[in-house]
């Protein structure tokens, strides 16, 4: 009885249709069925700037870089056919690319902000978000994105190469970590980390503990 | 009897901090040492107003709702609606994270409207946490609007409202570094909470029972100048008790082997 939406910035609908048909999902009958909601952010993002006529839904009232309209598009999806929140998956692929257009990093906080108190406080819904933290580029705005987004979470899955170079049977190091940021349960106060290895074949990803890829046992 | 250890003294209010900022990190986190604070904080004040910035405020009104003292604790929300774009909300009581009105006035209102009773003479006021506002507004906004908050004023004299003391959490990570030296200068004391290793835990023999243990490094200035700077280890017990301990720090020292050698 819950619904998905998608707030994509770097890839159409149809590159997540066919992704859907690798792992044996329909989204184009989800899409029909409104059970899975596609908003495209950068075709949001180019209205207004491409065509003078249209308001830009980037620009708020006093004429500063806003992501509200974002957000109240976000919302209006989230919200039942008649009006009243039903169970909801908000993705946002990727956070990043807000920064890439020269979004303050204070007003995505803001925004991330919004969508989280929506999803998590006001209907039961999750949010996931995708945000690139590349240790090799002296950004500063990036890295403070990423750490906020790592405060605000629950749960956070950190994804790296290898540190002892690329391999063909495993593609990556994954670290899930709890971050039982509230501490509200004395008896569950510690961070907890977990770290697995992980290879990604053409329908899916497959996950084993460090040092016990099939190739090597 | 344990000696007294100075983050004990901040904490029971016997040595008196106007502003104490409690600096932690994404690998450890301050909230369950701010909470241990609150414990002792709501015994010595008529009022502890809690603003609620990183968390939802019912998330605090679960945790205080079965606490004694839960007639002194006053919430207010700064994290539902932290920029006005909520239409449909009809109180318009949450802190903004930047607002014409500035942090002086939105929390001074919310401190007004908001009194437990008309007796009450001393509050004190506790930020969770403070890095919404340092990253949405100026260091110098912040640090004015910390220090007017404790200044007498002459409208709230009247009011009998004295803020006595000022606890704020902030993330040392979501800052950069002039932004966190600005705020240690304004504090009176300091405390940087961090992770400590198995060994030190190993060495407190009370720390078998903590639920959540860490190393506090609080820098005070007292009233007559002096500066105290001590390393100190706490730990979390049941019902967010929070208890200090003394630190000795491991000294390895050169066996005669290496001696020999050279």
């Amino acid at each position: 009885g819950g619904k998905v939406v998608l707030l994509a910035f770097t890839q159409s609908l149809n590159h997540y249709i066919s992704v859907g048909q690798k792992l044996g999902i329909n989204l184009n009958s989800a899409c029909d069925n409104k059970t899975f909601i596609f908003i495209s952010g950068s075709k949001f993002i180019l209205d207004g700037i491409i065509d003078s006529h249209l308001p830009n839904p980037m620009i708020d009232d006093s004429n500063c870089k806003s992501l509200r309209r974002l957000y109240e598009t976000i919302s209006l999806a989230i919200s039942g056919d008649d009006g009243s929140p039903i169970p909801t998956l908000l993705i946002i692929d990727d956070v990043s690319v807000l920064l890439y257009l020269d979004f303050p990093y204070s007003n995505i906080c803001t925004f991330l902000n919004y969508c989280q108190h929506t999803m998590c406080n006001k209907i039961n819904g999750c949010m996931v978000s995708l945000v690139h933290n590349d240790s090799e580029v002296e950004d500063r705005s990036c890295k403070l994105l990423s750490k906020w987004l790592h405060s605000s979470s629950d749960i956070v899955l950190d994804l790296e190469g290898l540190s002892s170079g690329r391999s063909k049977d495993v593609h990556g190091q994954l670290k899930v970590i709890f971050t039982g940021r509230d501490q509200s349960d004395f008896h569950s106060l510690s961070l907890i980390s977990r770290c697995v290895h992980y290879r990604v074949h053409d329908k899916g990803v497959s996950f084993f503990a460090m040092g016990t890829s099939p190739a090597i046992l | 009897m344990p000696k007294n250890t100075v983050t004990d003294l901040i904490i029971s209010g016997s040595e008196a901090s106007k502003i104490v900022l409690i600096q932690d990190s994404l690998s450890h986190n301050g909230r369950a040492f701010l909470k241990g604070y609150i414990e002792k904080l709501a015994k010595r004040v008529d009022a502890v107003h809690i603003f609620t910035l990183d968390l939802a405020i019912s998330n605090y009104r679960q945790y205080f709702s079965s606490k004694r003292y839960r007639n002194k604790i006053i919430l207010h929300d700064g994290y539902s609606d932290v920029a006005g774009w909520d239409s449909t909300r009809q109180q318009d009581d949450c802190i903004r994270w930047r607002s014409t009105n500035g942090i002086y006035e939105q929390f001074m209102n919310a401190l007004k409207s908001n009194r437990v009773s008309s007796s009450d003479s001393s509050v004190a006021v506790v930020i969770d946490s403070l890095s919404p506002l340092l990253s949405h507004n100026s260091t110098n906004h912040v640090c004015s609007s910390l220090r007017k908050l404790l200044m007498p004023n002459d409208n709230f004299n009247q009011d009998n409202l004295n803020v006595s003391q000022i606890i704020a959490l902030l993330h040392s990570d979501l800052h950069e570094d002039y932004e966190l030296s600005s705020m240690k200068y304004i504090a009176s004391t300091s405390i940087n909470l961090h992770e400590i290793s198995l060994e030190e835990k190993l060495k407190i023999d009370d720390l078998e029972n903590a639920f959540y243990c860490g190393l506090c490094e609080t820098k005070h200035l007292k009233k007559s100048g002096k500066l105290l700077n001590k390393k100190e280890i706490y730990g979390i017990y049941n019902d967010f008790i929070c208890r200090i301990f003394e630190y000795r720090e491991t000294v390895i020292e050169s066996s005669s082997l290496d001696k020999s050698s050279t």
